[in-house]
């Protein structure tokens, strides 16, 4: 085994880890800020992919060069503004109104929203049943690091989930809208009690974590090149084992948990004979050994550490 | 400023308070006692907008407020130190007062109520930057009262602070207490081990079993008297 090989496989499993970890950052904030297990995040993720190809083929169309800066730019603002859009609508429409009913309940109404939107893209979007061909948000020459070609897209969806933890980092740790949110997560008549407004505590919840799943999307077509309308199936159990492994509700164990998994995936894949047909399995894999031997995640402390 | 006028609360279809008055006056020290179960906790949340009393008003200087949300009823002037103090146990001392203040916009305001904080209670200041779950009741419930000092409340709830507590920080608390309602603060405290907080009381109601089965409204040394002769019959009863 030579050493590019190994960067290679390095930055391949790192690409893979940080879009993992932007989707369990979704699940575990959802889990613990609003106490529940948002089934339709996968859909975000999709439709932050299927947006991106929409919004990328339109703008190439229109005359704006596929590839350059301002057009990656430009796909990724409009995809941020999709997922928090998805975000909103989830809150306004699904959470909120399941409210105080029981966690079963918002746990099948999310898996059902899930369904209805990935058949919806699947009948109504065209020749939608079929793998759809992603345009090419960059233009640039694969790196050269110590031997290994890493591709341009690897790198850039590194950076942009890097900008993206760090963002969210500083608002949940030094903002006043982060502290209501970890308030509301360690104890949500107490925050109610200082005045905190849990609705919108709840409302930017959602937006956030939609957020980052529709960029992960987007850099899920970036580094496959295809998307189809039932990826984010996947997807969501792949962010969900993620955020398992990380403790449900701590943020930071979410990231963790995607590059852990986005490493055992690759290890797999590339250092196990005939390891690419096991890929799918390692995420259920480590669920399974998770919730048997560390049910409170790898981090896990008490049951009041969230976020 | 804060009556409760025949308010009646159901969890579901069981009564928890009947036709209960209470009449916290402005600047004085109110003591609501009773046992557990009584309905002292009930009457707080239906004061704070949690439950919503199925008969009865809730009257906050003169606005009836039993169906406006917390967020309104907080922003109104009334503040909480709930039962088992509920400070944010990952948050430290600091951020815990900050949420205290998430209806203050005045940014200046606010740094000022947390140095009064810090002076009420050098404690705190000491700790600033310590995770208030690692603290010790005591200072938990310090943190808990100064917290509900940061929206500039016209009246605080204090439910319970001396659940738990040793009796040399049970004293520290209510001497605080005291301090705090002279600075012009309103008090309606709750208490289930009442003589501490009678003497410190201007007036005071007994609830038992979701109802007003004694008030003192005047404070003077006969009325009081008279009233913890009920209170003491009814506690010794309790106890058989």
């Amino acid at each position: 085994m030579t050493v590019d090989v190994l960067l290679q496989q390095f930055f391949n499993a790192l690409g893979l880890g940080v879009m993992y970890a932007l989707i369990a950052v979704g699940f575990t904030l959802f889990f613990g800020v609003i106490e529940v297990v948002n089934f339709a995040h996968g859909e975000v993720f999709m439709l932050g992919a299927f947006g991106a190809m929409v919004v990328g083929t339109a703008m190439a169309g229109a005359g704006v060069e596929a590839g350059s800066v301002t057009y990656l730019l430009a796909v990724l603002a409009i995809i941020i503004i999709v997922g928090a859009l998805f975000g909103a609508a989830l809150e306004k429409f699904i959470v909120a109104p399941m409210r105080g009913a029981p966690d079963i309940m918002t746990l099948l109404i999310t898996l059902g929203a899930s369904i209805v939107v990935r058949e919806a893209v699947m009948i109504f979007f065209p020749d939608g049943r079929n793998p759809q061909p992603f345009p090419q948000m960059i233009q640039m020459d694969s790196f050269n690091i110590g031997g290994a070609l890493i591709k341009p897209e690897t790198i850039i969806c590194i950076v942009i989930s890097a900008i993206l933890i760090s963002m969210m980092y500083w608002i949940i740790e030094k903002t006043a809208l982060g502290r209501y949110i970890r308030a509301t997560a360690q104890d949500r008549q107490a925050a109610l009690m200082m005045g905190v407004n849990a609705n919108r505590v709840f409302i930017i919840t959602l937006i956030l974590g939609s957020v980052l799943g529709s960029v992960a999307g987007l850099m899920n077509g970036m580094s496959y090149g295809i998307i189809k309308f039932n990826m984010g199936f996947a997807a969501s159990i792949k962010g969900f084992a993620a955020a398992v492994v990380g403790g449900l509700g701590n943020m930071y164990g979410a990231v963790v948990g995607g590059l852990l998994l986005g490493f055992l995936e690759i290890f797999v894949v590339s250092f196990l004979p005939n390891g690419s047909s096991y890929q799918e399995l390692v995420a259920f894999l480590i669920v399974i050994l998770c919730l048997v031997f560390r049910p409170s995640g790898l981090f896990g402390e008490k049951a009041y550490d969230k976020v | 400023m804060l009556k409760l006028v025949n308010v009646s609360t159901f969890y579901g279809s069981v009564p928890v308070l009947r036709n209960v008055n209470i009449h916290v006056p402005k600047g004085s020290i109110t003591c609501l006692l009773g046992a557990n179960g009584a309905g002292k906790t009930t009457t707080i949340n239906t004061i704070l907008g949690f439950v919503r009393p199925s008969a009865g008003e809730v009257f906050f200087k003169d606005n009836f407020i039993a169906h406006a949300s917390t967020e309104d009823i907080i922003r109104m002037g009334i503040a909480v130190s709930p039962e088992g103090r509920r400070v944010f146990p990952k948050m430290t001392v600091e951020e815990n007062l900050l949420v205290g203040a998430a209806t203050d916009k005045d940014k200046a305001r606010v740094k000022r109520n947390i140095e009064r904080a810090y002076t009420m209670f050098p404690r705190l200041g000491e700790r600033r930057n310590q995770n208030a779950g690692t603290m010790s009741g005591g200072e938990q419930q310090m943190l808990a009262v100064s917290r509900a000092l940061m929206s500039n409340p016209e009246i605080i709830l204090l439910d319970e602070p001396s659940l738990g507590l040793a009796p040399l920080v049970v004293n520290y608390i209510f001497d605080t207490i005291k301090a705090i309602n002279e600075g012009g603060t309103t008090i309606l405290l709750i208490e289930q081990n009442g003589f501490k907080a009678l003497q410190l009381a201007d007036r005071a109601y007994l609830l038992q079993k979701g109802e007003i089965v004694a008030e003192c409204t005047e404070n003077t040394p006969e009325a009081k008297e008279k009233f913890k002769e009920i209170y003491m019959a009814n506690h010794t009863k309790k106890d058989e």
